[in-house]
């Protein structure tokens, strides 16, 4: 008899933890839903903030880092001694291979006409270092950025590179603004 | 449709500003060959299709398995399901996001209101939970990859003594305290950053992820699950709430006949083993040893809170704006230094002012105090009742598994003789 | 026996995974620092050799004002041009006046009692006091100007956008377009791939106009006539770097050139026959010691001289310094 009520007992127990759990649950899944992306949410990189540490060439969780430089070219000055391409400090003016800034020379210069060249990036030898972007942003007009090609990202629940950004750089957005590039938003005049 | 629609029109509006702005910004120059400028090469991003489908085959495969389980009871199944789940979640989508981790988003969703939580992080957080309420930890047996993937390579299990079990039991409780309290504060997700097994589902990670999975796999021959029952910080809400389910796992289906042939057969212990006499619990003892923890528990807990707060200032190194507002406090001090580290640099040049940086810091570094109390506290708590429990006497007089602790993997049942059935 | 090694071991070993993972978790060091040590290149680039610097540094004026574009010199007065204002100080650092324009402001030039301030595709001439006197426009709406040189008279005022410099009277009539691309008569035309368009003028006749594209200072008559040009690109101290270089440049009373550089942040000075004298400073000579990133904004945003031969640099963070030379 003692034993039955005290099963009894425990069964109850039991059963009223269980509802408060569901409805614990519950509660914590309506309330988060009403502010849950509908959408999915992806990771962004933001050329303003970014200083081009190289840290995204090295700390993406893929191989070859999805994180690539885009060549903004509606920014761009087409100067023949592009500073994105060709390094500083070179002993003679040529383009080349030891005057190429890209260390995996994915920065491809065609002629358009005097005095403009194109510059192109090719996508599958660009590692991400931003040693071009950086150039482009101090001496040029900052047309070269770096940000996370979608197709390529894994977009993992932390992303490893926005740990180690010493700028803070990434953050989460929605699928319908996947890029945010430098020079749109402002009057990008300086003095 | 409507969604098509606003898309539409999203884009338009969105190329008109940029092309008003356009004209507004320094231009490109003016080719007189008509040369065209290329556009901007950015890829589309991965649309949430897939995740959607993640949805839909989690809850599929939820129920399946459960179903196999409670119902069908046949370890073949399991393992072949834990098969699938392991090249499904694990190596084709990655092994992220997985639900091991989803409690962090949960909890930074709790206690940042600006962060926006996925949906399916939200689903993939309650979803195994629901289900262990109604039937026990079906998940860990057949969805979960890195359960999966130590199932494999569980080959020689060796039964482990009780105090060996309880002390390395402690350590899930403690990194589950830890990530959430690094998740709350928006530190970090540690989970995910020490997850072991990820690397090998990505084909790459950091060494530190790679030797630990290796340590993992390599003791997991010996050692089944070591990751599922020595870290897992999920599986600590899962034994709680699987303790109270509904329904669970049984091993003879409630026809037990002691035979004993299923006492070695779980790698995990986590088989309750008859007990032998039934010998009353001495009602007054009981309520004499429960005053006594009824005490003894709150020591406890203001005992192992404080010595975890005093330690809230290392936890707080973790986190960046701290790490940040202390190298520019002593960053100041330093006359000319050789070189400023990046992200004192970056800081300087973003406008911000110290004052407001230092702020957030000592705001943050206040959340990990009380935070850390609370993480204390919790550890205490548990050690409080776990003793508590130990001394509470069950009599069993067949064999069963342990609600908290069986991961329904159905090995068990493999070899109890009784007809399966109902 | 076995089993109690077995086991003892891998005991053992998950401790030491929980030991790895605390290690890294709470490691002290930081790890932010980059790899691969652009800083360095960066710091190295900006160097100046502190044996070649000919400049001093004999004020700083704080002028306490936000987003300031232009400077302009004129007998101990230094005026100033930016967010919707002009600001005039003295030596001493006080502020002696100013007055308010309508839009924000990209480059000042003075002339006698005129102050002349570009904004947009148009100039105003203001008077002293701020009176409305002429007001100049360029060829089309969407100019930008980012210099103005006038003298006794005629007005020069360099649009960056359709790559002309004009030429008015102080009256304000437009008369003519100078270095416009012609290929009637071979005129190669200005590159300017940035808003870094400078134009000065010298002693009789004698116009000064920075090419950045061609990395060069090309020297004209006021009639438009082309007569030579100094300057290449290079790394070494008598050359510009980058693409398109020098941003801004001023002319000093002997003839002689101060030149900034972007992307390195150099000031340098040149003969009159456009050979490399000396620096008048570097990134190191601003705001102390420390080299501070300024995002998108460059060091230097204008540069003025005086009479005696004092240079005045408006720098980034709306500050006038005054370098006088060591000699």
């Amino acid at each position: 008899m003692d034993e039955q009520k005290r099963i009894k007992r425990r069964e109850f127990l039991n059963k009223g933890i269980r509802l408060s759990i569901g409805a614990g649950l519950g509660v914590i899944g309506v309330g988060l839903i009403t502010r849950s992306a509908s959408g999915k949410a992806i990771w962004q990189l933001d050329p303003s903030k970014c200083v081009q540490c190289g840290n995204c060439a090295t700390n993406c969780v893929l191989q070859t880092s999805a994180v690539k430089c885009v060549h903004v070219t509606t920014m761009c000055g087409y100067c023949d001694l592009c500073s994105g391409y060709l390094r500083q400090g070179a002993k003679e003016l040529n383009t080349a291979a030891e005057n190429r800034l890209c260390p995996t020379n994915a920065i491809v210069r065609t002629f358009v006409e005097e005095p403009y060249f194109e510059y192109k990036i090719v996508e599958e030898l660009c590692n991400g270092c931003g040693k071009c972007v950086k150039n482009c942003g101090s001496f040029g007009n900052g047309s070269l950025q770096l940000q996370i090609q979608q197709e390529l990202c894994l977009n993992c629940n932390q992303c490893a590179i926005a740990r180690a950004c010493p700028s803070q750089a990434f953050s989460r957005t929605d699928l319908d603004t996947p890029y945010l590039l430098k020079g749109f938003d402002e009057l990008d005049i300086g003095g | 449709m409507k969604k098509g629609a606003t898309y539409f029109i999203l884009v338009l509006v969105i190329s008109l500003f940029t092309l008003n702005i356009y004209a507004q910004r320094f231009p490109a120059p003016e080719f007189e060959n008509n040369h065209k400028i290329p556009p901007t090469q950015i890829s589309k991003a991965q649309p949430a299709i897939l995740e959607y489908l993640d949805i839909v085959v989690f809850f599929g495969v939820m129920s399946l398995i459960t179903w196999v389980i409670l119902k069908k009871r046949s370890r073949r199944m399991v393992f072949w399901i834990s098969i699938f789940s392991l090249l499904y979640f694990g190596f084709y989508r990655k092994g992220c996001i997985c639900p091991v981790g989803s409690l962090q988003n949960i909890t930074m969703a709790i206690f940042d209101p600006h962060y926006v939580i996925p949906v399916t992080a939200i689903l993939f957080f309650i979803t195994p939970l629901a289900f262990t309420l109604l039937f026990g930890r079906t998940f860990c047996a057949g969805v979960c990859p890195l359960g999966a993937i130590q199932d494999l390579v569980a080959l020689r299990p060796v039964s482990l003594k009780p105090w060996i079990r309880y002390l390395l039991g402690i350590i899930p409780f403690i990194y589950l305290g830890l990530a959430v309290l690094f998740a709350a504060t928006g530190t970090d997700f540690i989970i995910c950053r020490y997850d072991p097994f990820v690397g090998f589902f990505r084909h790459n990670g950091t060494s530190l992820m790679f030797s630990i999975g290796g340590i993992l796999l390599v003791t997991g021959i010996f050692i089944a699950r070591p990751y599922c029952r020595f870290f897992c910080p999920y599986g600590v809400l899962l034994n709680l709430v699987s303790r109270v389910s509904r329904r669970h796992l049984t091993i003879a289906n409630g026809k037990c006949i002691n035979c004993r042939l299923c006492e070695n057969s779980c790698p995990f212990d986590a088989i309750d083993k008859p007990t032998g006499l039934e010998v009353k619990n001495d009602n007054r003892e009981l309520v004499k040893k429960l005053i006594i923890y009824g005490f003894i528990t709150p020591v406890l807990i203001a005992l192992t809170g404080w010595t975890v707060s005093r330690y809230h200032g290392d936890f707080a190194q973790v986190n960046f704006k701290v790490r940040l507002a202390q190298e520019v406090m002593e960053l100041k001090n330093i006359e000319s230094p050789a070189s400023l580290p990046e992200e004192v640099t970056a800081f300087q040049s973003s406008g911000t002012p110290e004052e407001a940086l230092y702020k957030e810091a000592q705001s943050i570094i206040r959340d990990f105090h009380t935070g850390s109390w609370i993480m204390g506290g919790f550890i205490g708590l548990v050690l409080g009742l776990t003793l508590a429990r130990l001394t509470i006497y069950r009599y069993r007089n067949e064999y069963l598994a342990n609600k908290g602790n069986c991961y329904s993997c159905a090995r068990c049942i493999e070899y109890c003789p009784v007809k399966k059935g109902d | 026996m076995k089993q109690k090694v077995i086991i003892g071991l891998s005991v053992v070993l998950l401790v030491a995974a929980v030991i790895l993972i605390g290690r890294d978790l709470f490691r002290k060091s930081p790890s932010y620092t980059s790899t691969t040590n652009y800083g360095d290149d960066e710091a190295s680039m900006k160097k100046v050799d502190s044996t070649l610097i000919g400049y001093y540094k004999t004020k700083v004026i704080e002028t306490g004002l936000k987003d300031l574009s232009g400077i302009a010199v004129k007998e101990n007065r230094i005026f100033v041009c930016g967010n919707s204002e002009v600001a005039v100080f003295d030596t001493s650092g006080s502020r002696t006046g100013g007055f308010h324009t309508d839009t924000a402001n990209s480059c000042i030039a003075i002339y006698g009692n005129a102050v002349y301030v570009g904004a947009g595709s148009s100039v105003t001439g203001f008077d002293w006091a701020g009176n409305k006197k002429i007001t100049l426009k360029s060829v089309n709406n969407k100019g930008y100007i980012t210099s103005i040189a006038a003298n006794q008279h005629f007005i020069f005022v360099a649009d960056a956008i359709n790559k002309r410099v004009l030429k008015f009277t102080t009256g304000g009539e437009f008369v003519q377009v100078i270095g416009q691309k012609d290929s009637l008569t071979g005129a190669p035309g200005f590159i300017i791939p940035s808003p870094y368009f400078d134009v000065s003028t010298g002693g009789f006749d004698d116009l000064w106009i920075v090419n950045p594209g061609r990395l060069e200072v090309e020297n004209y008559t006021e009639s438009g006539y082309m007569r030579s040009s100094w300057g290449e690109p290079g790394a070494e101290d008598n050359g510009f770097t980058g693409c398109c270089n020098p941003a801004h440049m001023a002319l000093l009373p002997d003839g002689s050139f101060v030149t900034y550089e972007k992307g390195i942040d150099k000031i340098k000075l040149y003969d009159a026959a456009g050979r490399f004298k000396c620096y008048v400073g570097g990134a190191g000579s601003f705001r102390g010691k420390r080299d501070l990133q300024l995002g998108k904004n460059n060091l230097v945003k204008d540069l003025a001289t005086d009479a005696a031969g004092n240079i005045y640099i408006l720098d980034a963070y709306n500050t006038i310094n005054i370098f006088r030379s060591i000699v």
